[in-house]
């Protein structure tokens, strides 16, 4: 009997900023080549989340593991890639440059024709050479999109990936997602775009750190679960 | 992979060094080494003027290894604190984000910045330890050059502790609480050891930087535990953690960029992020709403403020305090440039108790619509921090008296004044804000004289705090309650000045920008 190794596990996964809880405790289980959004309200813990299983932030309590992986371990950081909410960049390198480093610090050594790709698919090829530090919004969104994808990954954790995109762009991440999923990649997606978690296997909706929703797009509004305000100590 | 570390870390310092102003940069180095050579000429002759006498160079070299293992202890407290706050260590936000999370191994990426820091802070201690060792030299038997390098050589090894000691408590995950207890801990057992005739942890270090005179193979051991430090944080550095290390990274280019911008109180605020200190969110004391005039609210918003200090910032300024006070002996013992460190302490101590001020500049756009005077609404919140400095005076008096109990009855008459004096020093640094280049009063300047006008922007609030400080050298050279009767009334006057300052500022200024624009073609 063989069994399946989840690419994201978490138990008692807990976060707290000076004991005000921000997440949690948080059980989650998904299998390899789930595709999964992530809903909430802001501040119901998405992003703090996907922080977590990225490795950005410590738990408070419990553990999390990728693809059995302890989070944070090379292993789990080989696995799993994490495009953030808020794009990073060096000042003073290049697209392309970053695209170089960022591939060959993953193992990828023949990096040169999927950075083509990547940059073709997300239209910035011509801004290839251009020092993304000082791209708008949309344009370092783009640059980051590229980068979560240039590495190999087995895993994929998005917090907010349409923000600033404009509606080419956002089409173009869509159809990453896609092509990332159809080669058996597990892709879990925080956002608020609702019309994009249709194509998902599962929803999972956090409100206040704690999951209220865990199904398959239809069986519940979600809207419902997005609009509903965040209940406070008083309430 | 790690060749792709290699490559890019080769690659963006050539860049880098491209990008160097070199001309710019040896104007710089040039410019710095006047000033920074004359201000320990003219600091050396200062000390020059009071020829140790045989009894006080005893009294150095019975008590002064222990005062001196006093810098080390406080390194390794400091150091016990920033490594359980997530020091000492600040990398770029993108190394954090892009080699932080790459599966390659993270003692590759942190060493060079660990070593960077190792380098730095030694070079830095080693500076103030050399310009120690000089000034000791005016007084102290030995030559310069041996008390020179003992000096820069015992604290460069104090610079390479507080960052071994920060790293070994970070990567050890060292829970705050623990670390401030042990730092406690060997604060008060050196303490001790100044005091009573007993062995302290740093008593070698102490040791070491009297070398000048004095040498002892046994101090040696000081230069092994400091090696030993820095090859266990060399060992360790891999296992620090990436939250803090995202979070001070993210704060620590904001705050080079404060500090170039000579902005000193987004220094203070991205400093106390660092250290993640926050309010207090319960209160040492809850004041009931009520009713009454501008001023009784004024003053009960500033309580208010000051209520939620938190512990660590009360405990900051009693060390600043007890730390003035100390300056103060060391004035009165004929160290007279000591009184340069008690009003930079003295400023430091100012700037921590106008915080409800502080708060009130930061957040201006919250009361710019209030009809009341911007600088009457300053002055009267400042009432509650004048309160505030009471037990921190009486506190830098009492160590004072301790060490010098003939001068008893004057430090407590002194010390009020004193402190108020460099609270007036940090009113102007925070009143007059973060320097503005479209800023009326600097549009004609040549960029020679703004440079000149920036650093004044820094030096002049230090200089009124420090001027507080001349009480004790006025005390020192004609005691007498005469002399302390001109000094309270002196600092009364600069204190005077300085509300007068900030109540009128708004309407100078608005009067100066009519004249520069009327000035224009």
């Amino acid at each position: 009997m063989s069994t399946t190794v989840a690419a994201i596990s978490t138990a008692g996964l807990t976060k707290d900023y000076s004991g005000a809880l921000a997440l949690g405790p948080i059980d989650l289980v998904v299998p390899p080549g789930q595709r999964v959004s992530l809903i909430g309200h802001n501040g119901s813990g998405k992003t703090t989340l996907i922080r977590l299983l990225a490795g950005m932030l410590e738990p408070s309590a419990g553990s999390a593991a990728v693809v059995g992986h302890p989070v944070g371990s090379i292993g789990a950081r080989a696995a799993l890639a994490h495009l953030a909410d808020q794009p990073v960049f060096y000042d003073d390198l290049s697209v392309r440059e970053h695209l170089e480093y960022i591939a060959r610090l993953h193992g990828r050594a023949e990096w040169e024709e999927r950075a083509a790709e990547l940059l073709d698919a997300i239209g910035l090829t011509e801004r290839a050479d251009g020092l993304p530090s000082t791209f708008s919004r949309g344009l370092r969104q783009k640059a980051a999109v590229c980068l979560a994808f240039v590495r190999p990954f087995e895993v994929m954790v998005v917090d907010e990936p349409f923000v600033g995109l404009d509606r080419a762009g956002r089409d173009a991440v869509l159809e990453l997602f896609r092509a990332a999923h159809g080669a058996g990649a597990t892709l879990v997606v925080a956002t608020h775009e609702l019309t994009t978690v249709v194509e998902s296997d599962r929803i999972v909706a956090l409100r206040d750190g704690a999951v209220v929703f865990d199904g398959r797009p239809g069986e519940a509004d979600l809207h419902e679960l997005v609009d509903t305000a965040p209940r406070h100590e008083s309430d | 992979m790690h060749d792709a570390l290699s490559d890019l870390r080769r690659t963006r310092r050539a860049r880098r060094l491209g990008d160097v102003e070199w001309f710019d940069l040896a104007y710089r180095v040039y410019i710095a080494a006047i000033f920074g050579g004359s201000a320990v000429i003219v600091l050396s002759d200062q000390v020059g003027d009071a020829e140790a006498t045989p009894s006080q160079i005893a009294s150095v070299f019975a008590d002064g290894p222990a005062l001196l293992g006093m810098v080390a202890v406080l390194a390794v407290a400091l150091g016990l604190r920033s490594g359980s706050d997530g020091g000492p260590l600040s990398i770029e936000a993108a190394d954090v984000r892009h080699l932080m999370l790459a599966p390659i191994v993270r003692r590759t990426v942190l060493s060079r910045p660990l070593v960077q820091r190792l380098r730095s802070a030694a070079f830095t201690a080693s500076i103030v330890g050399g310009i120690g060792g000089v000034l000791a030299a005016q007084r102290l038997p030995g030559s310069a050059a041996a008390w020179t390098a003992s000096g820069a050589s015992a604290a460069a090894l104090v610079g390479l502790v507080f960052v071994a000691v920060a790293t070994i408590t970070h990567a050890l995950h060292v829970p705050r609480v623990v670390a401030t207890a042990v730092a406690v801990a060997l604060v008060i057992w050196q303490s001790v050891a100044v005091v009573r005739d007993v062995p302290g942890p740093g008593d070698r270090f102490g040791h070491l930087a009297l070398w000048g005179y004095e040498q002892r193979a046994a101090d040696l051991g000081a230069i092994g535990v400091t090696l030993a430090l820095v090859v266990i944080a060399w060992r360790l550095v891999g296992r620090l953690r990436v939250e803090p290390l995202a979070r001070r990274g993210e704060l620590v280019s904001q705050l080079r960029f404060a500090v170039t911008m000579q902005d000193l109180r987004t220094v203070v605020l991205l400093r106390r992020q660092l250290r993640n200190e926050q309010p207090r969110r319960s209160p040492w004391l809850r004041l009931r709403p009520a009713a009454g005039s501008a001023r009784a609210a004024i003053w009960r918003r500033s309580w208010r403020g000051i209520a939620r200090t938190p512990a660590g910032r009360l405990a900051r300024m009693a060390a600043l305090a007890g730390g003035a006070g100390l300056a103060a002996v060391a004035v009165l013992r004929g160290t007279t440039p000591a009184f340069v460190a008690m009003g930079v302490l003295l400023f430091l101590l100012g700037l921590e108790a106008i915080e409800p001020l502080s708060q009130e500049i930061d957040q201006s756009g919250l009361t710019d619509g209030l009809p009341l005077a911007r600088g009457w609404l300053h002055v009267h919140l400042l009432v509650a921090s004048a309160g505030l400095l009471v037990p921190f005076s009486v506190l830098g008096a009492t160590v004072a008296a301790i060490a010098e109990p003939d001068v008893a009855a004057a430090a407590f008459v002194l010390a009020y004044p004193v402190a108020l004096v460099g609270m007036a020093g940090a009113v102007v640094s925070a009143v007059r804000d973060a320097p503005d280049p479209a800023a009326a009063e600097s549009a004609f300047m040549p960029p020679e004289f703004a440079g000149f006008a920036d650093g004044m922007r820094v030096l002049i609030p230090v200089a009124i705090s420090t001027l507080g400080a001349l009480a004790v050298w006025a005390a020192r050279e004609q005691p007498g309650w005469a002399t302390i009767a001109r000094s309270v009334v002196g600092a009364a006057l600069v204190v005077a000045t300085t509300s007068w300052w900030v109540t009128r500022r708004d309407r100078w200024r608005t009067a100066w920008r009519r004249f520069v624009a009327g000035a224009r073609p």
